[in-house]
Order: structure tokens, then sequence, then C-alpha cells
């Protein structure tokens, strides 16, 4: 690879020699050549390019290709029930704030009512099974606080324990 | 430090929820009004903190200036409007405890 080759670096060989002025004049030439376009930006608009690229990177698959683990199942589980219940609530008393008329307790109660059985009993397993994994799962969050249960044995252990007791809990809210 | 106080009240209140929750179950909140209020508001804060959590997590406002920002203060506005109709709620009609007690028994 020893032949001449074209462009900025043999433009600044030629012009190194002379002066800063021509050297200028020759970069300049070469840059129209080039066809390069340059924009003048402040440093404030490092963040948003950066936030720009980042959004078109590729990210390794990482959800995806992880093994399923009582660990961070149980912990997705918890916000996700958690996440539900509260929208429950959330949504039931801003309905209540904007309509109160259709939203009272008797209307609500009749309409519970006027269900057909099965439908009861899924509403109360659907209602039922996340209440009672998140506040069991709960007590576990707050072992770890205090520092117990912190081996991955027993964290294990207790992750299962809490499975059991939602099942058993589930089905006595259910039958309740 | 100070940071320290958040993550305590965090965990205080998830605390005080378990015998509250247990109350709640044995008794009628028409009975109690005082602790029905307080169970409300205990389970509202919880709440909020809980979707809190959710959107630092997920959207930043490092990474997300806009929407981050802007779903921070909708979070802030339902969590108050979601205390004046549990308030509302609790006052004019017949409490979240008793709500739910009479809608299972339906």
């Amino acid at each position: 690879m020893m032949s001449v080759r074209v462009g900025i670096p043999q433009t600044l060989k030629r012009a190194a020699l002379s002066s800063k002025h021509a050297r200028n004049i020759a970069l300049q030439s070469a840059l129209v050549r080039r066809g390069i376009h340059t924009e003048s930006l402040p440093p404030s608009a490092s963040q948003e390019i950066l936030n720009q690229q980042r959004l078109k990177r590729p990210s390794s698959p990482h959800f995806t290709i992880y093994q399923p683990q009582l660990t961070w199942l149980s912990s997705i589980a918890n916000r996700a029930t958690g996440g539900a219940l509260s929208a429950l609530l959330y949504g039931f008393s801003l309905a209540y704030l904007f309509a109160p008329g259709t939203f009272d307790s008797t209307h609500i109660v009749e309409l519970i009512a006027g269900l057909p059985e099965y439908v009861k009993y899924a509403g109360k397993f659907i209602l039922a099974a996340p209440f009672a994994f998140h506040s069991l799962n709960g007590l576990r969050h707050l072992a770890w606080d205090m520092g117990k249960v912190l081996t991955l044995k027993s964290a294990y252990r207790a992750g299962y324990a809490v499975l059991g007791a939602t099942a058993v809990s589930t089905i006595a809210l259910v039958l309740m | 430090m100070h940071g320290s106080y958040h993550w305590s009240f965090e965990r205080l209140l998830a605390a005080s929820l378990v015998p509250m929750t247990a109350a709640a179950f044995v008794t009628s909140g028409s009975n109690y009004p005082v602790f029905d209020g307080l169970f409300g508001i205990g389970l509202v804060m919880h709440s909020h903190i809980g979707f809190d959590c959710m959107l630092v997590d997920y959207l930043h406002p490092r990474k997300f200036p806009f929407l981050g920002n802007f779903m921070r203060w909708t979070l802030r506005t339902m969590t108050l409007g979601v205390l004046v109709g549990v308030y509302q709620f609790n006052t004019n009609d017949i409490g979240l405890t008793e709500l739910i007690a009479k809608a299972w028994k339906a």
C-alpha cells in the first residue's frame, strides 16, 4: 500500500511546508470537494445527542434469556400485583370522585349481586390471589429489611413458603 | 443520611399496613371511622410510593426528560385526586373496608 492516495492527508502534506494560510485554503477546498457539512452546536446539546444515540443502540438480550428463577419472578410479581391492586384503588377512587352517583356502594353491590355465580368466584379469585401474594411477599421483603432470610437458601425457602401460603390464603379468601 | 429517612418511612408505612389489614378483616369500617380513614391514607401513600418507584425505574427523567417529568406530576395529581375521592367515599358512603366486605358477600 505504498501507492499515492488522494484526500485530505495528501492535501495537508502538500500544504504543510507552505504557509498556514495556504494550508487552510487547501483544507477548505478538500472539504468542499468531499461535501462535508458541519453544524455548530452548543455544549448543552451533548445530552440530547447521547440520548438519541442510546435509543438507537441495540441491547443484548436480557429479559428474554434470563433463566426463570424464584428470586426475580417473585420480585416482578410483587411489583405487578402491587401495581394492579393500586391501579384498581386509584381507578375506583377517581371514578367515585368524578361520578359519585354511578359508583356509590349501593350500585356496585347491586351490580355484583346480579352477576352469575361463576363470574363472582372468578372475580374473587382475580382479586384475592394478587392481594394474598403481595401481602405475604411484602412480609418477606420486610424480613429482608430487618436483615433476616438474606442467604440464597433462606430466601428461596421463604419464597416457597410465600407461594404455599398464597395458595392457601387465596382459597380461604375465595371461600369467605 | 437524609435519604435513609425516606427508606425508613417507606418500611414503617408498609409495616403499619399489616396490622391495619388484619384489623380490617376483623372489624367493620363503620364502627371505627377514624381507623378506616387512616387505613385509606396509608394505602394511598403506599401505592403512591410504589408507583413512584416504577417511574424512577422505567421512566427516569434523565433518559426521558419530557415523559418522565410529565408522568411524575401526573402521578402526584392523581394521588391528590385519589385522596379526595377516598375521603369523600369514607364520609358520604360506607367506606373502603365496608365496601369490600359487602361486595365480597354480594
